[in-house]
């Protein structure tokens, strides 16, 4: 990873330098090593602090909604899940393509920083993964983990492969894997509606309402959200168990439903660890069954599921029945 | 000083909960938040910090404050107040302690606001010394010791016992409440533990924050709370 890192930052500077760019989107070292965050760089000393490490999940196509409109091109580095993101945001006229710069940049897969403290392990001072060892380095001593239980949940079951690229950072191939991403969703539709109406009533009641899954969303980009809104009647953020739990992640659901990705950011910066995604994977899952398999952000044009017409759509009473054709 | 075997607290928790209303670290759905204890929760004092911290025992994100009564144009203010069920706060790491004392500062200084502090009078505060701070900790930096914290009873927890000191007239009393679940003893481990702990805070990254950047109104309501002055 050491090595992408530096042909990551070699790469920004080169680009910086030469004015090809006016700046750069990148993650920047936080306090420790775990906790490195989006950031913008302008100058190539700035640049010093850009990390490209195994905590780099942060999905950073949403920032260039804004930072595209600014004058000057844009680089940004994008994971292979990322560029699904950027695609549907380009679909969207969202982002000017024109004004950004992609490096497709390599990804073996993120990892989960509470998954790995949830082990038991703190004091963590460096991680390094080999194959599927992630040795974490800690002021009590060094812990080994298993890899696949220690990534980001997004990660667990990713299949993506880089969708936008102008250039790319690759040294290291991901194995191809075969891996279903809907199993979670289907073991939520093999249960009982008591039992399902249950599961999300715990897991939905701990949101604290922070708001966080819908800033984080790449297809939450509208100018002013309705639940911001204190003309729309509904832009309560004292969290009413019985308002999340039945409305806010549902409406959000339906919201993002045929433009969500599956990038996972909604899951992954949750404080509470609800599992949302899986809201959204069904509403992927559904679409899927009802107008043949179709992925957000494959393309950067063209119809839609949800917003085109055919004579042979599914009619909505075979579609609350779940029945596909 | 007093101790309970870790196995035993479920009967700590049931008789505390027979008397008053108990607000501990219970886990749901995967994630650790402070609930009021009823037979059947999992409760988790290993977790050093809950996703939000106890404040909401005091400051309920919503509440009806009061009730109006309009005839024609008068309009009456009804007083909707009841009193505070007693109410035992479990688990508070030292941190949380004294992030209440200061809001104390603030709450229970003229204009006191009285719905804080019928919360506040009506509830004992146990805390729970911390055995692992983890790396973002940096309550050194603010004067407190994670190791021996404040509050009407104080507890440690180690591998086999809670220890458990009151101190204060409140935590007497509840003491005295629960008393015969516990045996004398555990000065040793805890001497042991806090020896440990503290060597860990001094290791921590952020033990040496540079606080200068506090607005002078911050660090005023931090000295005044380390110093105890009211």
């Amino acid at each position: 990873m050491k090595d992408v890192e530096l042909k990551v930052v070699e790469r920004a500077k080169a680009l910086l330098a030469s004015g090809e760019v006016a700046r750069v989107v990148g993650w920047k070292k936080g306090d420790f090593c775990f906790d490195p965050s989006p950031a913008v760089f302008e100058s190539v000393e700035e640049l010093d602090g850009l990390v490209y490490n195994w905590f780099c999940g942060a999905n950073l196509s949403k920032y260039l909604i804004e930072i595209s409109k600014k004058e000057g091109k844009t680089a940004v580095f994008l994971k292979p899940c990322d560029t699904y993101s950027f695609n549907q945001l380009i679909k969207e006229h969202r982002i000017n393509r024109e004004k950004v710069y992609a490096i497709a940049v390599e990804c073996l897969g993120k990892l989960d920083v509470e998954k790995i403290k949830a082990k038991g392990v703190s004091m963590i001072e460096d991680v390094e993964v080999v194959e599927k060892e992630v040795k974490v380095a800690t002021a009590y001593g060094t812990e080994t983990l298993h890899k696949p239980e220690v990534l980001l949940t997004k990660c667990e079951t990713c299949q993506k492969t880089h969708q936008v690229k102008d250039e790319e950072i690759i040294l290291h191939e991901r194995p191809a894997r075969d891996v279903d991403r809907f199993a979670e969703v289907a073991k939520l539709e093999a249960m009982t509606e008591d039992e399902r109406f249950a599961f999300w009533k715990e897991q939905l009641s701990k949101c604290i309402r922070c708001n966080a899954c819908r800033n984080v969303c790449p297809a939450c980009s509208c100018v002013k959200c309705v639940f911001d809104n204190p003309a729309s009647g509904i832009s309560a953020k004292a969290n009413d168990a019985e308002f999340e739990e039945q409305l806010f992640h549902i409406i959000r659901a339906f919201h993002v439903a045929g433009r969500c990705t599956d990038c996972g950011e909604c899951s992954r910066v949750c404080p509470q660890n609800i599992p949302l995604h899986l809201l959204n994977r069904k509403f992927i899952k559904d679409i899927d069954g009802f107008y043949g398999e179709y992925q957000a952000g494959e393309e950067a044009e063209g119809k839609t599921p949800l917003t085109s017409f055919t004579e042979g759509d599914v009619e909505p009473n075979d579609a609350v029945d779940g029945e596909a054709k | 000083m007093l101790k309970i075997a870790k196995e035993r607290l479920n009967e700590l928790y049931a008789a505390i909960s027979n008397a008053m209303e108990l607000v501990l670290p219970v886990k749901k759905a995967g994630e650790v938040n402070f609930a009021m204890w009823a037979e059947g929760k999992e409760v988790s004092l290993e977790t050093l910090k809950t996703v939000k911290s106890p404040k909401d025992t005091f400051f309920p994100q919503s509440e009806n404050m009061m009730k109006f009564k309009t005839d024609g144009k008068n309009i009456e203010i009804l007083d909707i107040r009841a009193e505070k069920a007693p109410t035992v706060l479990f688990g508070v790491r030292p941190c949380d302690y004294k992030a209440i004392e200061v809001l104390d500062k603030v709450f229970l200084a003229d204009p006191v606001d009285t719905y804080y502090q019928n919360r506040r009078e009506a509830t004992t505060i146990i805390t729970l010394a911390c055995a692992k701070p983890e790396e973002s900790c940096f309550c050194k930096v603010f004067g407190i010791d994670a190791a021996a914290p404040a509050g009407d009873v104080a507890t440690w927890l180690d591998g086999d016992n809670l220890y458990w000191q009151a101190n204060t007239e409140k935590g007497e009393a509840l003491t005295a409440l629960v008393k015969e679940l516990f045996a004398e003893g555990g000065e040793a481990e805890v001497s042991a533990q806090q020896e440990k702990t503290r060597a860990i805070v001094e290791k921590l990254p952020f033990a040496t924050l540079d606080l200068s950047r506090l607005s002078p109104k911050t660090s005023t309501i931090y000295s005044m709370t380390l110093l105890g002055r009211k």
